[in-house]
Formats: structure tokens, C-alpha cells, sequence
């Protein structure tokens, strides 16, 4: 029974969570079903573990540092070939939105203008400013030094300055 | 507004003006059982480190006897069909069944390596790996012939094997019909094999090898990808992965066989890589040097000249021509790389082509 409850609380948590974990994965790869694989490909990772992470701790938590640490190892071993393969997704992948198509082109470049950046760059951008962790709780989650999450954030953040996909008044 | 409060609107409105895919929320539930079978493979990997404990402290042969039978995964189906060799991917499903009674039928047509995961108690895909993009397709039979011995039921009988730290290793096999099956493997740890519910003791190195044997001796005959788009290797190199990827393929010279978009890498006095092109020349150049002074060394520590170039480290770097990532480096003026089958091959150039090497590097770290 105890079995059971586990897997009623993992599903219930899933239900819950899936679409907060999907839409950080969607920042990470920039394409709507490579998202979907890495939110899969990560719970099912965590599951196994679920027991014993829930007794001692945040299961949210050991979700996302699976989940991004198996985004930077993907992106690793794809080697250069995710970069364009990305931005073919997000150019095709956008639906048109309601704010107007200044909004929206503003939005699409950002989007172009991360999948410029390393798979590591882009985990450090949306884990400090779309998940708000610091930067100790950022190495945490990638497993790395504080000192590679500064290095990696000032490169990003320069990377996104020099963009060619940024207007210059949101450089 | 300040360019990172902007960074974390943008960010949020990226992010919720996109909705999963339809179905999204039934499918990430059902990864449960996905986790369930990832978990059984691992249970399989830990009953086989108990029975190795016993073996530890109970002679061998007394173990394998009372324990193990002596099987092969051929079984009599065979399996026909027109599906083209190597046209899979990892992602292919899996067959029905797929090897559950730890037989593989006849018939194969193509193996794939897929994956290379961490063994039991190591981190979780501690080093990235390069896999092999082509798939063999020559020898299938052979190389899964290695998959035979000693068996064990995988989760009924306990074994202990030593974690040395090494990864297991997953294989796609492709039939006739298109069907795909899966076998596991480890070369360390237990070194066994893995077939549906049975454990083929020790078999793993060897099925490995032949594989990457195979599949070179596959190459060497073969015509790679007119179509690979390959990028010049970044010589930077991230201070918590220095390695870099890993290929699983063996990268030996001649360089001029092997890479596209060759480079020199190297690492100054302050810790900051740096890299340049190899002409066609200079690859020519080097590739005629290793072969005048190439040696093989089994103690690696050992092979350094008496004076360091100014460089702290250097490789040459490069796209192997199937894809894969290369990077043959060395510490002072001796460079190094592995066979794949153990043997590990040193270069140190003549101080002509060193000569040669550091004029390209000076032209970089010259102060300005």
C-alpha cells in the first residue's frame, strides 16, 4: 500500500508541477516537445528516488538540478549541431500573441538570442532570473562552483549585450 | 529599466505565452513506469554486485558451478526482413518483449551504441560522452556472438562487484524485420552483459571491444558523411569539465585521415585557452613527424621531455570525419592518445615541428 501512496504522490506532484518544470525546460531548449523529452526523460530519472528524497527533502528541487544538469549533458554531446537545430524551433515554433508585434518580435529575439548562448550560459540565465535562485543556490543546482556560475552569468550576460538579435534599446 | 530586469520579464513572458503540447499532462505521468523499468535494470546491476561479493570471498569455481549455467543468447527464431541496415535510431521503440528470456534472436542487421551512463554509486553522467553516430552494420552477428557464457538470473542471486567507477553501456540492435531489441553492458564494475532478465557474467568487455573493433574496421573501409556540418572544436575548455567530451570511437592519427577543422589548443601561463587553425601543411607536417617518433608508453607519467614550451597544455583538436569530437593533448611537448584497446601512444615533435607549433601560438599570445 505504502507503494501505492508513493505513486499516487509522485503523480499528484506531477500534476501539479509538470507545467512549471516544462515551461523552464522550454527556456533551456527553446523547442516545445525537446522540452516535453527533458521534463520525461527527468522525472523519470527521479522517480526511483522519490521515497527517499521526499523523506529528507524537496523533490521539486532534485527535479530541476536533474533536469538541467541532463539539458547541459545533452547539449554537450549534440556538440555544435543543437544551436542551429534550435533556432529553426523557435522560428518555426512561435504562436502569435495577443500584445502586439513589437511584443512579440521582442520576445522572439530574446529567445533567438539564448540559443546563441552556451547550453551552460542559458542554464545559469534562466535559473538566476526566470527561477530567481542566488547564485549559491544556482551552483547547487548545476553541481559547479559558485565562481563558474559568476563567470558563466558575466559571459551570458555580455553575450546578450553584443546580440545581433536584441534592438539596440533593449541591449 | 536595467538590463536584467528586462532579461527576467522577457524570460517570464517566453515562458508563459507557450503551453506544453497537447496530451503533455497524461504522457509526463506515465514516465513512472519508465522510472520503474530504469529501476529494475539497476536492481539487475545491484543483485549482480552481490553475487560478485560472494565470489569475492567464496572461491570462484565453486560459485560459478553451483550458481551459474553455461548459455547462449542465440535463440532458434531468426528473424528476415528488408529493412535497411543502420536506418535506426536509439529512439526507436522496443521490440515487444524485447529479449526477456535473455535471448537475442538470430538476425540482426545493425548494432547502435547508445548510451554510456555511470555505474551504481557514481554520479550520474559524470563526463560527457560522444557516441558513435553511425551504426555498425558489418559483423552484427559476430560482435553479439561474444554475448554468450555463464549466466545469471538477472535480481535472483547476490553478487558484489568493485565500483571502479566505470560506466555502463547501452546497445540498440536493429533485425531484418526493423525491430529493435536492447542489450546493457558494463566494462568495469561486474563487466557483465545484460539480456532481458539474464545477466551474461563478464561478457561485457569483450562485446564492447569487438564493438568499437568492429565498427573501426567498418570505417576504415566505409565512406563518412558527405553531409557533416562540422564546426572548428572550441579550445576553451570548462575548469569543472576539463576533458571536455569524451568519443567513444578512438581517435588516432594520421591526423590528415582523421580530422576536419583541425586546430591547435593551447593553454597559456595564465589558465586561458587559445587556439589557431592547422593548414593542410601543417597537419601534413605533424603527421609525418608522429610517424617518424611515435612510441608507445604503458607508464603515462613518464614520457615527458626534459624542457615545457611556453604552453601549460595543448591538444590538437578537431571533428573526427563521422562526427565526433577530438582532442589529442599533452602536457609540455608531449602528446598522447589511447587505441581503444588499451594501448597508449606518445608523441614528442622534433624541435623543428615544435618550432613550428609554438610560431603558430606566438602570433596569439604575443603581447599586443
Amino acid at each position: 500500500m505504502r507503494r501505492d501512496r508513493s505513486a499516487e504522490a509522485f503523480d499528484e506532484f506531477v500534476a501539479a508541477r509538470g507545467d512549471a518544470l516544462w515551461r523552464s525546460a522550454f527556456l533551456l531548449t527553446g523547442d516545445r516537445h525537446v522540452a516535453e523529452e527533458l521534463v520525461q526523460d527527468a522525472l523519470a530519472r527521479c522517480w526511483p528516488h522519490w521515497r527517499r528524497v521526499t523523506a529528507g527533502g524537496d523533490f521539486e528541487s532534485y527535479v530541476r538540478r536533474v533536469l538541467f544538469t541532463t539539458h547541459t549533458r545533452r547539449w554537450r554531446r549534440r556538440a555544435g549541431h543543437a544551436v542551429a537545430g534550435d533556432e529553426v524551433a523557435w522560428s518555426k515554433d512561435r504562436p502569435a500573441s495577443a500584445d502586439g508585434p513589437d511584443g512579440v518580435e521582442q520576445r522572439r529575439d530574446l529567445a533567438v538570442a539564448l540559443q546563441d548562448l552556451s547550453a551552460g550560459q542559458r542554464a545559469v540565465v534562466v535559473l538566476r532570473w526566470f527561477e530567481d535562485l542566488s547564485v549559491d543556490e544556482t551552483a547547487r543546482v548545476l553541481g559547479v562552483s559558485s565562481g563558474t556560475v559568476k563567470s558563466q552569468t558575466a559571459r551570458a550576460l555580455a553575450a546578450l549585450r553584443r546580440s545581433t538579435h536584441l534592438s539596440e534599446e533593449v541591449r | 529599466m536595467t538590463d536584467e530586469t528586462w532579461l527576467r520579464q522577457g524570460l517570464a513572458d517566453l515562458a508563459e505565452r507557450d503551453a506544453p503540447p497537447a496530451g503533455f499532462g497524461e504522457r509526463v505521468t506515465g514516465v513512472r513506469t519508465r522510472g520503474a523499468r530504469r529501476r529494475r535494470r539497476r536492481n539487475a546491476w545491484a543483485a549482480a554486485a552481490a553475487v560478485a561479493a560472494v565470489a569475492l570471498v567464496v572461491p570462484a569455481g565453486v560459485v560459478v558451478t553451483d550458481r551459474l549455467d553455461r548459455s547462449s543468447n542465440v535463440a532458434g527464431e531468426t528473424i528476415t526482413g528488408d529493412a535497411v541496415p543502420g536506418d535506426f535510431s536509439c529512439d526507436a521503440p522496443r521490440a515487444v518483449g524485447d529479449a526477456t528470456d535473455g535471448a537475442l534472436p538470430a538476425g540482426a542487421v545493425a548494432l547502435r551504441m547508445c548510451s554510456l551512463a555511470a555505474g551504481p554509486g557514481t554520479e550520474p553522467d559524470a563526463t560527457p560522452v560522444a557516441l558513435p553516430p553511425d551504426a555498425l552494420v558489418s559483423d552484427v552477428e559476430a560482435v553479439l556472438a561474444l554475448v554468450d557464457g555463464e549466466t545469471v538470473p538477472v535480481g535472483t542471486t547476490p553478487r558484489m562487484c568493485l565500483n571502479d567507477g566505470s560506466r555502463l553501456w547501452s546497445m540498440a540492435v536493429q533485425y531484418a524485420d526493423g525491430s529493435v531489441r536492447t542489450i546493457e553492458g558494463d566494462n568495469g564494475f561486474c563487466r557483465d552483459v545484460v539480456v532481458g532478465d539474464t545477466i551474461y557474467v563478464g561478457a561485457g568487455p569483450e562485446v564492447y571491444g569487438a564493438f568499437i573493433a568492429a565498427l573501426a574496421e567498418q570505417r576504415a573501409v566505409g565512406t563518412p558523411p558527405a553531409d557533416l556540418v562540422a564546426s572548428p572544436p572550441a579550445c576553451e575548455r570548462d575548469p569543472d569539465d576539463p576533458f571536455g567530451p569524451t568519443a567513444v570511437m578512438p581517435a588516432t592519427p594520421p591526423l590528415g585521415d582523421l580530422l576536419v577543422e583541425p586546430r591547435l589548443c593551447w593553454q597559456d601561463a595564465d589558465r586561458s585557452w587559445h587556439g589557431t587553425p592547422l593548414s593542410a601543411d601543417d597537419v601534413a607536417v605533424v603527421d609525418a613527424d608522429i610517424a617518424a617518433r611515435l612510441s608507445d608508453h604503458e607508464d603515462v607519467d613518464a614520457p615527458f621531455g626534459d624542457e615545457c614550451p611556453p604552453w601549460r597544455e595543448a591538444a590538437i583538436a578537431g571533428v573526427s570525419r563521422w562526427g565526433e569530437p577530438v582532442w589529442i593533448g599533452g602536457s609540455c611537448a608531449t602528446f598522447q592518445w589511447s587505441d581503444g584497446r588499451g594501448g597508449v601512444y606518445s608523441w614528442t615533435p622534433s624541435p623543428d615541428v615544435l618550432e613550428r607549433l609554438l610560431q603558430l601560438t606566438s602570433t596569439q599570445v604575443a603581447p599586443r
